[in-house]
C-alpha cells in the first residue's frame, strides 16, 4: 500500500464514519426520547438527496437554494411522520411503534420507487465543478470532495452539539430523554421538543444523504436502507441515547468498515456484514454500548 | 352425547377439518384455473412461514426480525440436497473444484430434503440463539435483523456451495398444491398442539411477564431457544417449498423485504394467534394477486389507466401503518378459532371430580427449620439493601416480615427466590444451598412466591395462569406435545381437570376462562396466590398480599391464607404493612429496618419493642 493509498483510505474512512455519525445522532436522540428505533430515519437520506436533485435538475432552482429547500422539506417530512404515525402510538406497546416505523420505512421506499422508478439516477450534476478535482500535496493526491465532506460533517456536528449542549431547547431534549413525565411537569411542551428532535435529526440525515449521494454519485429509492441500518448500529455501539456515543460509534464503524477490507482484501465481499458482526460483539461484551446507558 | 375431553374433541374436529381440506384441494385442482392453483400453493407456503414466524414473535413475544435467514437457509439446503452433484458442478459458475463435501452428495427424496432444509435452518437458529438471547427487546430485533443480513452475505460469498450471487435456476417443480397443503396442515396441527401444551403456555407466560414466568419454574432461555428453533424449522421447510415452487434460487429473494412481508402477514392476522397467522397469510397472498391489477394498464369507462408498477408495496406498507394505528391487534387479536370455540363448551362434559383432584405437591423434609438464612448481604452499588441478615423459619408457621419502606424486605425475598445473587451469606432451604441458583431452579425445590405489584399473565385465562403455575409438574415431554402422544393427551387432560377443581375449591371456578387481566383487583391478588400455590410449594413467600385491599377484602384474605396454610400444611413467609394481618395471623414476626433485623418474636412482643417503635415513628429527641 502506497502512502497515497493509505491517506486516501484514511480520508475515506473518516468521511464515511462522519456520515454514519450524522445519521446516528438522529437515531439516538429519537430513541432516547420516545424509545423508538425509527426505521424510517435512514430513508430520510433518500428523501433529502432526491429533493435536492429534483429541485436543482428538474425545477432549475439555484444550487444552494435547492440544497436548503431539500433540507427543509426533509425536515417537514420527518415532523409529519412523527405527527401522523408515531404520536398516536405514544402510549401504545413499544412493539406497535416499532412495527409502525418499519411500515413508514417501507412506505417511503416503495413510494419513492413508484414516483422515481427503481432505476438509479446520477447525482453528478449536483457536485460543483471545482469539487470534482484532486488536490496534490507533495507526492500525495486525494479527491477534493473528501475534504469538503469532512468539513461539512465537522461543521454540522459542531452546530448539533451546540444546540444540544448549549441551548435551552437542547437542555429540554436531554431532560426529556432522561425523564419524560417529570420534564413535562416542569412546564416543557413535550410535543414541541419531540418535533424539534425529529427536525434536528432529519436535517442531519438530509445533509448526510446529500453527501452520501455525492460520494457515489448515484441515488436510488433504497439508498438509505444500509447507511440507515449501519448508523443505527453505530448509535448502539456508542450507547443508545447518548449523542456523543453516536458520533463516536459512527466514526468507529466507518473506520473499521474501510480499514478491515483494506488490510484483508479477502473480506471485501463481507463488507456489509462487518457492521453486524461488530454490533453482536459489542452487545455481548458491553450490552449498553461503549459510553454506557447514561443519557446525556 | 357429550364428549368428555376437550382434547379428544379436538382430535375429532381435526380429522373432520382434514377431510374438508382434502375436499377443497380437490375442488381447487379440478375447477380452478391453473394460475390460481399456483397462487393457492403459494398461499400454503406463506401459511407455513407465518405460523413458524408467529411462534417466536407472537407466541413467545420475542420480536425477531430475521426470518429471511431461515427461509434462505431452508431453501438453499433443500435445493442443494436434491441436486445431483454432477449437475451442481456443471451449473456453477465458479471455476472447477475442489468443492466442499456438501456439494458431493445428494438425497433421493424431496420430503427428506425438506426435512434437511428445516433441520439446517433449526440448527443455525440454535447457534444464533446463544448471542441473540443475551439481548432483549429492541436490541434483539436489531441483532436478529443483523443475522438475516449476515446469512444472506454468507450465502452470496460461499460460491462453491451456493453458486453465489447468480443463484440456481431450473430446480425441479416438486412443490404441488397437494404436498404443500398437507405439510401446511401438519404444521398447523403440530404448532397448535404445542401452543395448547404446557410448553406453549410457558412461551406465552414469557411473553406476558418474563420474571413471573421464571418464578413459576420456567427457564426463559430454554423456552425462547425452543420457540426460535421450531420457528426456524418451519421457516426452513417453507423456504424449501418456496424454492421448488418458484424453481429458481436467488439470494435477492431473501432480503429484509421478505421479513417485511412476513411481518405484514402476522401483524395483519394478529400477533400470537395461529388462526391469525393463517388468515393473514391467505389475505396477503390473494390480495397481492388481486392488487396486481393496479400495476397493469386498464381502460376504465373510457379512461386510460396506465398502471403503476410497484404500487402494491405502497399499499401493503400503508396497510401495516393503518393496522397499527387503528387495529393494532390485527384481525383476530390473540383469539383462536379452535374446535372448542367453534362448537361451544356445551359439548364438553364437566370434568369428573377425579381421584387425582388434589394438586401435586413437593414433599417436605422433617427439619427443625425449613429455611435458614445466615449473614446474607446484598448491595446495589454503594447502597447496602440487606446487611448480614439472619432468619430462621420454622415449618408450619406463618412468619411475618415487617419493616418501614426501604427496609430491604422485598430485596430479601428476591435473594431467597433467586432473582438477586447475595453478595455474602448463606441461604439454606431444607438443607439445600440456594446461593447462585436461578429462580427456575428454586421453584422445583419447593419455594413459590408472589410479587408486590401483581404480576399475573394478564392475557392468559385464569385457568392457564394456574396451569402455568403447575409447569414443574408436567408429565410429558416436548416430543409428546408435538406428536400428540397419548401421554400428552391424558397428561394435559388430568392437569386441566385438576386445575379446574382447584379453582372451584378456591371459589374462582366461574372465572376459569376469563383473561386474568380482566379480574377485579382483589381477585387478581387471590389468583396470584393461587398460581403460586399450584406449583405445590413447601414454603410460600407472599409479598404484601393485602396491599390495596379494603378492610373487608383484607379480612377475607386473612381467612384465605390461614385456610390454605392448614389445607396444604404450608409454611408461609409474609411481608406486610397491614397491622391487622400481622397481628391476626403471623407468629412469629421479624422486623427489618435499613437492611438489618432489629427485632423478632410474637406480634405482642414486637409491638412493644422500643427499637421497632423508633423505626416506625422515627426516634430521638425533637430538637
Amino acid at each position: 500500500m502506497t502512502l497515497t493509498d493509505l491517506v486516501q483510505q484514511l480520508l475515506n474512512a473518516i468521511s464515511l464514519g462522519g456520515l454514519y455519525a450524522l445519521v446516528a445522532i438522529g437515531y439516538t436522540q429519537v430513541y432516547g426520547i420516545i424509545r423508538l428505533i425509527n426505521f424510517a430515519h435512514g430513508d430520510l437520506l433518500m428523501v433529502g438527496a432526491y429533493m435536492a436533485l429534483l429541485l436543482f435538475a428538474s425545477a432549475h432552482f439555484p444550487w444552494l437554494l435547492s440544497l436548503f429547500l431539500a433540507l427543509f422539506i426533509t425536515c417537514m417530512a420527518a415532523i409529519l411522520m412523527e405527527r401522523v404515525a408515531y404520536r398516536p402510538l405514544r402510549y401504545a406497546p413499544r412493539i406497535s411503534l416499532l412495527i409502525t416505523a418499519i411500515g413508514v420505512s417501507f412506505f417511503l421506499e416503495s413510494g419513492a420507487t413508484v414516483l422515481f422508478t427503481g432505476v438509479p439516477r446520477s447525482f453528478l450534476t449536483m457536485i460543483p465543478k471545482m469539487w470534482r478535482g484532486q488536490w496534490k500535496i507533495g507526492e500525495i493526491t486525494f479527491p477534493t470532495l473528501s475534504f469538503i465532506t469532512i468539513a461539512v460533517i465537522v461543521i454540522s456536528l459542531m452546530f448539533t452539539f451546540w444546540v444540544i449542549f448549549r441551548t435551552k431547547t437542547g437542555l429540554a431534549m436531554r431532560a426529556i430523554a432522561r425523564d419524560f413525565e417529570t420534564t413535562m411537569l416542569m412546564g416543557v411542551d413535550a410535543n414541541r421538543i419531540i418535533s424539534l428532535t425529529f427536525a434536528l435529526g432529519s436535517t442531519l440525515a438530509a445533509i448526510g444523504g446529500i453527501l452520501w449521494a455525492m460520494r457515489f454519485p448515484q441515488i436510488f429509492p433504497l439508498m438509505g436502507v444500509l447507511p440507515g441500518l449501519k448508523a443505527f448500529i453505530a448509535a448502539v455501539i456508542g450507547g443508545i441515547g447518548n449523542v456523543l456515543g453516536a458520533a463516536l460509534g459512527g466514526f468507529l464503524l466507518g473506520i473499521l468498515e474501510i480499514l478491515i477490507p483494506a488490510f484483508w482484501p479477502e473480506l471485501s465481499g463481507y463488507r456489509d456484514a462487518i457492521a453486524f458482526f461488530i454490533l453482536i460483539i459489542i452487545l455481548l461484551w458491553k450490552p449498553k454500548g461503549l459510553l454506557g446507558s447514561t443519557v446525556e | 352425547m357429550r364428549i368428555t375431553s376437550e382434547l379428544y374433541l379436538r382430535l375429532i374436529v381435526t380429522l373432520i377439518l382434514f377431510l374438508l381440506l382434502l375436499g377443497i384441494l380437490r375442488w381447487v385442482e379440478t375447477r380452478v384455473n391453473p394460475y390460481w392453483v399456483q397462487i393457492t400453493t403459494l398461499a400454503g407456503i406463506y401459511v407455513i412461514m407465518a405460523v413458524g414466524y408467529n411462534l417466536i414473535n407472537g407466541i413467545c413475544g420475542q420480536f425477531a426480525l430475521g426470518p429471511n435467514a431461515f427461509v434462505a437457509l431452508g431453501a438453499y439446503a433443500t435445493s442443494l440436497a436434491l441436486l445431483p452433484s454432477e449437475e451442481k458442478i456443471q451449473t456453477f459458475v465458479h471455476p472447477a473444484g475442489p468443492y466442499p463435501w456438501v456439494v458431493q452428495w445428494h438425497l433421493p427424496n424431496f420430503y427428506l430434503a425438506l426435512c434437511v432444509g428445516g433441520l439446517v435452518a433449526a440448527f443455525h437458529a440454535l447457534l444464533m440463539s446463544i448471542p441473540v438471547f443475551q439481548t432483549r427487546g429492541d436490541y434483539l430485533a436489531i441483532v436478529t435483523l443483523g443475522f438475516g443480513e449476515i446469512v444472506r452475505t454468507l450465502l452470496v460469498n460461499a460460491e462453491r456451495i451456493t453458486n453465489g450471487a447468480t443463484g440456481i435456476k431450473g430446480l425441479p417443480p416438486y412443490t404441488t398444491l397437494w404436498n404443500t397443503w398437507i405439510i401446511t396442515f401438519l404444521c398447523i396441527v403440530l404448532t397448535a398442539g404445542l401452543n395448547k401444551s404446557t410448553f406453549g403456555r410457558a412461551m406465552k407466560a414469557i411473553r406476558e411477564d418474563e420474571d413471573a414466568a421464571e418464578a413459576m419454574g420456567i427457564s426463559p432461555r430454554w423456552y425462547k431457544t425452543l420457540a426460535f428453533t421450531l420457528s426456524a424449522f418451519w421457516l426452513g421447510v417453507g423456504g424449501g417449498l418456496l424454492a421448488h415452487h418458484l424453481t429458481t434460487l436467488d439470494p435477492k429473494q431473501f432480503t429484509f423485504f421478505l421479513t417485511f412481508n412476513l411481518l405484514v402477514v402476522i401483524v395483519l392476522g394478529g400477533l400470537g394467534s395461529i388462526t391469525g397467522s393463517i388468515s393473514g397469510a391467505l389475505i396477503f397472498v390473494y390480495l397481492n394477486e388481486v392488487l396486481r391489477t393496479i400495476e397493469e394498464p386498464h381502460t376504465l369507462f373510457g379512461w386510460e389507466y396506465v398502471g403503476i408498477p410497484g404500487l402494491r408495496s405502497v399499499v401493503f406498507a400503508f396497510l401495516l401503518i393503518i393496522i397499527m394505528l387503528f387495529r393494532s391487534r390485527g384481525i383476530t387479536g390473540r383469539a383462536e378459532i379452535s374446535p372448542v370455540t367453534l362448537l361451544g363448551r356445551r359439548w364438553l362434559a364437566k370434568p369428573k371430580p377425579a381421584a387425582s383432584s388434589t394438586l401435586p405437591r413437593i414433599k417436605a423434609k422433617e427439619l427443625p427449620y425449613i429455611l435458614s438464612i445466615s449473614g446474607v448481604t446484598k448491595k446495589f452499588g454503594g447502597v447496602v439493601a440487606v446487611k448480614e441478615m439472619d432468619l430462621k423459619v420454622t415449618p408450619g408457621k406463618i412468619h411475618g416480615l415487617i419493616g418501614p419502606n426501604g427496609a430491604g424486605k422485598t430485596t430479601l425475598f428476591n435473594v431467597i427466590s433467586g432473582f438477586y445473587r447475595p453478595d455474602a451469606g448463606k441461604i439454606l432451604f431444607q438443607n439445600i444451598l440456594l446461593n447462585g441458583k436461578r429462580p427456575y431452579h428454586i421453584t422445583p425445590l419447593g419455594i413459590a412466591r408472589t410479587f408486590q405489584n401483581i404480576r399475573l399473565f394478564p392475557e392468559l385465562s385464569v385457568l392457564e395462569n394456574v396451569m402455568v403455575g403447575m409447569h414443574i409438574h408436567r408429565r410429558y415431554s416436548v416430543w409428546d406435545a408435538l406428536l400428540w402422544s397419548p401421554r400428552f393427551l391424558s397428561g394435559e387432560e388430568k392437569m386441566r381437570a385438576m386445575s379446574l377443581r382447584y379453582l372451584e375449591q378456591l371459589g374462582l371456578g366461574e372465572l376459569a376462562f376469563q383473561p386474568a387481566g380482566s379480574l377485579p383487583y382483589g381477585l387478581q391478588r387471590k389468583l396470584e396466590i393461587a398460581r403460586a400455590l399450584s406449583s405445590g410449594p413447601v414454603l410460600l413467600l407472599l409479598d404484601e398480599p393485602a396491599a390495596g385491599l379494603n378492610p373487608a377484602e383484607t379480612l377475607e384474605l386473612m381467612q384465605f391464607i390461614r385456610s390454605i396454610q392448614e389445607m396444604y400444611n404450608l409454611t408461609i413467609l409474609l411481608i406486610e404493612h397491614d397491622m391487622r394481618v400481622i397481628m391476626g395471623i403471623c407468629e412469629p414476626v421479624s422486623v427489618m429496618d435499613s437492611g438489618v433485623k432489629i427485632a423478632e418474636g410474637t406480634p405482642k412482643e414486637v409491638q412493644s419493642n422500643p427499637a421497632v417503635i423508633q423505626a416506625y415513628l422515627g426516634g430521638g429527641k425533637v430538637t
